[in-house]
């Protein structure tokens, strides 16, 4: 198995085609994320931002925030050095997060006029949203700048870069042993049918981790430059993606857990591919199954924002929005699970959807895998 | 040992690739005849596992190969009529790649391709990528990787296309010497490969079993329907047209026919000592040896 095993994994890692595509993305992504940074208006610099951001960071208060403004106002009147620019933003940063408070508070006090009236399901949903907010503690602020980056480069790029990869790494790991004949030679062998099934599996998963990982220190080393590395302790919803999320958790937690998910759902996508590749004998056809399923979510998501008439009344028919928000491509990006509150009814007891959609993936994956042995062990070269 | 093939037959949507197939296999080496379409690969593909029975059952020593799974294939060689290969490998990878898939391990596996890389005359070559190999080599290591396993049952599907002549002899020698204790099947067209090696012919037609026997008694069956004859050159395509002609040979005085009919073909025709290369005439037409 372990010499199989090794053999499996050279006959991934030496695609040059990954290797290529994989080098080129992050060049060109790295050249796109300094040219974008570095010509943007809101780019002070990383020290000058930390620095301005020291000023304001720490509790927040009424008082406080009565001050910033004051401050704000005579600032921006007089001057305009990129320190004072790094200030002014950071003011305008601390000043609105201040409010985010007053929106919870608000928040709150609705959902407790609405368990007044609400009975059964709702009421333990809305029993369990306000327990969750109740939780968050958004008095305090930090600098945290590189943290969310590293945050949103999953959602907004880490989970394209990994789909395209494993399409281009993963499509062709069975259908091109039919396309070079060697699939005569491996299903009359004595570990080609469930042994080699774990062992394309192992590698699938470990090409998975592999490029995660790179892309994980690629993510940390670009926007460490770029903003440094503090603010790991402030809690979600001080990125903006998160305003409304009501869970209980600061940018570590959750960028562990994201980092965690984006990874069960990558392989989860990566089991799907090798069963594709497993019942297509061309690898073609192969890649192209696969590039459909991963790319019409983005696409059907396109068209809904375009609001291209007859498209939309056929993505309202087929329920656009349900196919996108669980597609492989969707769940890859992590933050649709926890950037608001979302619950199931499971025997009228709310279940939360960052728990019970990765539950109901997992018995997905280990359908499909369990789908992946079955047909590979029953194939037959005709 | 016992390789048993017990009523099997193997159905592609509207066709019968193979009807109700029996005979028994022990230790030796076995020839199988057919035209191209008689079934000889489906049997042979559903003796190494790449194709279940439609019906029917092959047992190892007793046991259903089905149930047996990869304690049957441990036991198993095969060589395909078209060798799978990976192009960006070297001889060597690629048969350490085999015994990997065969469950060999590492020291023993390299003590085997080194001796096979000898045996099949390919050492010089083993860090050359097999893409690069000529047809002859393509094959040669072919018959390397079925033989990684010193497999107990050893299947091979056209093993000497593509080898010259003194490859041909080479191999042939192998496969007499190793067949002591193990079974081998041996498809061909080329019938001189099993002539002299073979312990049985097993002669397939349109998917089903014609004859399983000792070539000499298989001979035996067509002893009075060979037949030679001089001709005159304009003579040929009737003769041609009318009979199973095999070889034709210019001779000083005409052109020599060697014909398979069930009487005498000609009055100036006499009978001749039959080989499997009539046999194989005798139950197949020409058009299908051509095809």
């Amino acid at each position: 198995m372990k010499a199989l095993l090794k053999f499996e994994l050279y006959k991934i890692f030496s695609q040059k085609s990954v290797l290529i595509v994989f080098a080129l993305i992050l060049l060109v992504l790295s050249t796109l994320t300094l040219y974008s940074t570095f010509s943007s208006s809101f780019y002070y610099g990383k020290q000058e931002m930390i620095s301005a951001y020291k000023q304001v960071e720490g509790k927040l208060s009424k008082e406080k925030y009565e001050r910033q403004e004051q401050e704000f106002e005579s600032r921006t009147k007089k001057s305009s050095s990129k320190e004072d620019l790094a200030y002014g933003s950071a003011l305008i940063e601390t000043m609105s997060e201040y409010e985010d408070i007053e929106y919870y508070d608000n928040l709150i006090s609705r959902i407790e006029q609405d368990l007044t009236i609400a009975t059964g399901f709702n009421y333990e949903s809305l029993l369990l949203q306000k327990l969750m907010l109740e939780q968050i503690d958004l008095n305090e602020t930090y600098f945290h700048k590189g943290p969310e980056k590293m945050m949103d480069y999953v959602s907004a790029f880490g989970y394209m870069i990994t789909g395209i990869l494993i399409l281009i790494g993963l499509s062709s790991i069975f259908s091109n042993e039919d396309v070079t004949g060697m699939d005569q030679l491996i299903l009359s062998s004595k570990n080609g049918r469930n042994k080699l099934v774990s062992a394309k599996i192992i590698t699938a998963v470990f090409f998975v981790i592999s490029i995660i990982g790179v892309q994980l220190l690629y993510n940390w080393g670009i926007y460490s430059f770029l903003y440094g590395n503090d603010g790991w302790l402030v809690p979600l919803q001080k990125s903006s993606s998160f305003m409304l999320s009501p869970y209980s958790l600061n940018l570590f937690e959750y960028f562990s857990i994201q980092m965690i998910l984006h990874t069960l759902f990558s392989i989860g996508f990566a089991i799907f591919v090798l069963l594709i590749s497993n019942l297509c004998k061309n690898n073609y056809h192969s890649i192209i199954i696969s590039s459909v399923v991963f790319v019409a979510p983005m696409m059907l998501s396109f068209f809904n924002l375009i609001q291209m008439s007859n498209v939309v009344q056929v993505a309202k028919f087929i329920q656009i929005d349900t196919i996108i928000q669980y597609s492989y491509t969707y769940l890859m990006k992590v933050d649709v699970l926890f950037n608001r509150f979302k619950v199931f009814n499971f025997f009228e007891s709310p279940v939360l959807g960052s728990i019970a959609i990765p539950t109901v993936f997992v018995l997905t994956t280990l359908f499909f895998t369990w789908l992946l042995y079955r047909t590979y062990e029953r194939k037959e070269v005709i | 040992m016992k390789l048993k093939v017990e009523n099997v037959s193997k159905q592609f949507k509207d066709k019968l690739a193979v009807s109700n197939v029996s005979f028994d296999l022990t230790e030796g080496v076995y020839g199988f005849l057919g035209a191209n379409g008689a079934g000889k690969t489906t049997l042979m593909r559903m003796l190494v596992t790449l194709l279940k029975p439609s019906s029917g059952r092959i047992l190892f020593n007793g046991k259903d190969i089905d149930v047996l799974d990869e304690k049957y294939r441990d036991v198993i060689g095969y060589l395909p009529q078209y060798i799978g290969l990976y192009k960006n490998f070297t001889a060597e990878k690629y048969l350490m790649y085999i015994a990997s898939l065969k469950g060999i391990e590492k020291e023993k596996a390299m003590k085997k391709v080194d001796e096979l890389l000898e045996v099949v005359n390919l050492s010089e070559h083993r860090k050359r990528k097999v893409g690069k190999y000529s047809g002859g080599m393509k094959q040669r290591i072919g018959i390397a990787q079925a033989l990684l396993n010193d497999p107990k049952v050893l299947i091979v599907d056209e093993p000497t296309a593509g080898l010259d002549p003194k490859e041909r002899i080479r191999f042939r020698n192998l496969l007499s010497s190793i067949s002591k204790d193990r079974i081998v099947l041996l498809s061909t067209h080329i019938v001189s490969d099993i002539e002299f090696i073979a312990k049985e012919i097993i002669v397939i037609k349109a998917g089903q079993l014609i004859h399983k026997d000792h070539p000499e008694s298989l001979l035996d069956k067509i002893k009075d329907k060979v037949w030679t004859v001089t001709v005159d050159e304009n003579e040929v395509p009737k003769f041609q047209a009318a009979f199973k002609v095999g070889n034709i040979v210019r001779q000083n005085d005409g052109v020599g026919l060697r014909i398979i009919a069930e009487d005498r073909p000609d009055a100036r025709a006499i009978q001749a000592a039959p080989n499997l290369e009539d046999l194989y005439l005798y139950y197949f037409d020409q058009e299908e040896m051509i095809k």
